[in-house]
């Protein structure tokens, strides 16, 4: 287990070693998520601009913690800072569900304005990501406006000691391994591990890619989803502060989700604010939910908070810091008897051909086995299939009885690469 | 304001998208025009194109969706899209200048875009966003929007 356990029926979230009063503001525009800063940070600030801090997020140092407007941190969450390691992040950036940034042990942490962590990444020791930048290479410069700037580290990736510049990215389960710069312009590629500068900024190497217009445009459109989250969770929890605990509701009050729905555990509807994990809006569980409770671990997030139906069949066993995200239009399915390791990472999101055909959606057969930190997008497991530890299949159909080897990268059906770290 | 482009450059010239929609706004002022009963347009056409820079040595990697009225609404006045992703659908809707959406995808050094695992990597994840378009007729309301159509899809 990465983490201990915590308890998630506190009031607020989990804030560690701030026993003093707290100094909120490091800046205007900066809220440090002490006591009295969670889960609305700051707490009398206007819905407009609070960032939303989900009551299970886990800050330590939270004093040296500083954190932007309008941004999002999503359940379990861990935030690790000192005096001598703070941490910022900026404006209308988000941390998603299961995000470490862990700046113990070395000088801190800056996460700049508009950059999202997606599910399961992690930032350690002396790093930076979307503060500094460089001129972008001729051919992006020449062929993608950036806009305002932003910065995507994908599901299960790390930033390790380095330095990850403005209009850069790192892709699924891909790492930047210390003293390393990845410049404007670049994405690692999925699953490859950067040791070098000379990686970093040479697509020749086949470590990275260069950045272009759809990878702009996404990441807009995320900042904009998780900014809007922001706003309804901060909405949600000042009308019914209760209601952002445990299994309960998602807050609708979205222009993509406008109702609020509970989960369903065995067809029956109910809130169960006290849980020790989040299973967020409507998500149809098989389990009862003593049955769901006994099989599951800890700090297990299950959000479906953008509008459609998550359905989950009866668990075998479901690991600690599981993550699953449901999404309007590309709902998920999950068979029977699935047995989920720990930090295993399940996403929706549709794979349209054309118009007019049935969307693809993301589908876990019965009996399918996913490996510890594991991560399945977009893609059908076929029944009794095996995806082994740090793999990750995207966009595929897997057939029933597939073995995927540990630490390999499946992409449209084909066998990507390893996971080099 | 992000930047999808109608007009393309010369065949083997690299995409250029820094100006391509003409307003945003979040979607509450969208809808706040009012969404009539009736047919959402539908996607006429999706194509993916490599262009080829032999001079310059590289590639790019060009999607475009365009999208058709439904009969009745010929005379639609203007067009919008919103964009879908893998974490949901973005509040702002864009202006688009035509009724096509036109996006790089991919680039990347050499002239052999197929060979280039770049490509591969750019492409999954372009498949992470979608759009839906619709269209404003001239009194300002709005059709339904179409069905999400996923950025890289052909047909």
């Amino acid at each position: 287990m990465r983490r201990a356990l915590l308890t998630g029926s506190a009031a607020t979230a989990v804030v560690v070693g701030t026993l003093t009063p707290a100094l909120a503001q490091t800046d205007e525009r900066r809220c440090s998520p002490t006591r009295e800063n969670v889960p609305v940070c700051s707490t009398d600030g206007s819905v407009a601009t609070a960032t939303f801090l989900d009551p299970t997020v886990t800050v330590t140092g939270a004093r040296h913690v500083g954190l932007g407007q309008r941004g999002y941190v999503g359940p379990f969450a861990e935030l690790h800072a000192t005096r001598h390691a703070p941490i910022s992040v900026g404006a209308s950036s988000n941390v998603q569900d299961n995000v470490l940034l862990d700046a113990r042990g070395g000088s801190g942490i800056r996460v700049g304005d508009r950059v999202i962590l997606a599910h399961g990444s992690s930032v350690r020791g002396s790093a930076s990501v979307g503060i500094e930048s460089s001129p972008l290479p001729p051919q992006v410069a020449g062929t993608v406006d950036t806009l305002e700037g932003s910065v995507f580290l994908s599901f299960g990736s790390e930033v390790d000691g380095a330095t990850v510049e403005i209009d850069s990215g790192v892709s699924a389960l891909a790492r930047v391994a210390p003293g390393v710069t990845l410049p404007s312009g670049f994405l690692v590629l999925p699953g490859k591990n950067v040791t070098t500068d000379a990686e970093a900024s040479d697509p020749a190497l086949g470590k990275v890619r260069y950045l272009t217009q759809a990878d702009v445009a996404f990441n807009e459109a995320v900042i904009h989803v998780n900014e809007s989250l922001a706003r309804a969770y901060t909405e949600l929890y000042r009308e019914d502060p209760g209601a952002v605990h445990g299994v309960n509701l998602d807050p609708g009050h979205t222009e993509f989700n406008p109702d609020a729905d509970l989960p369903s555990f065995a067809g029956d509807e109910q809130a169960r604010p006290d849980s020790r994990n989040r299973v967020i809006g409507d998500v149809d569980l098989a389990d009862t939910y003593d049955r769901f409770t006994q099989r599951t671990g800890e700090r297990i997030a299950i959000r479906a908070d953008e509008g459609e139906p998550f359905v989950v069949g009866h668990v075998d066993e479901m690991d600690d810091d599981v993550v699953f995200h449901a999404l309007e239009h590309t709902d998920v399915h999950v068979g029977d008897d699935v047995r989920y390791g720990e930090g295993a990472i399940v996403h929706g999101g549709g794979r349209v051909v054309v118009e007019g055909q049935p969307e693809e959606q993301t589908v876990v057969g019965d009996r399918v086995r996913l490996g510890d930190g594991s991560v399945v997008f977009r893609s059908t497991i076929g029944d009794g299939a095996r995806i082994g530890d740090r793999s990750g299949v995207v966009g595929t159909d897997l057939p029933a009885g597939t073995v995927v080897p540990p630490d390999t990268i499946v992409l449209n059906g084909e066998v990507f690469g390893a996971v080099e770290w | 304001m992000t930047a999808l482009l109608r007009s393309r450059g010369p065949a083997a010239a690299l995409l250029t998208l820094a100006a391509g929609l003409t307003g945003c706004s979040p979607a509450s002022e969208g809808e706040m025009r009012g969404t009539l009963a009736g047919p959402a347009p539908v996607l006429a056409s999706a194509t993916l194109t490599d262009d080829v820079d032999p001079a310059a040595g590289s590639w790019s990697t060009t999607w475009e969706a365009c999208f058709d009225p439904s009969p009745g609404e010929e005379h639609l006045e203007r067009w919008e899209v919103r964009a879908v992703t893998a974490e949901g659908v973005s509040p702002r809707v864009e202006e688009l200048p035509g009724r096509c959406v036109e996006l790089q995808l991919a680039q990347g050094p050499g002239t052999a875009p197929a060979d280039d695992p770049g490509r591969t990597a750019a492409l999954a994840d372009a498949a992470s966003l979608g759009y839906q378009a619709r269209g404003v007729r001239s009194d300002g309301s709005v059709t339904p929007w179409s069905e999400p159509v996923v950025a890289g899809s052909v047909g």
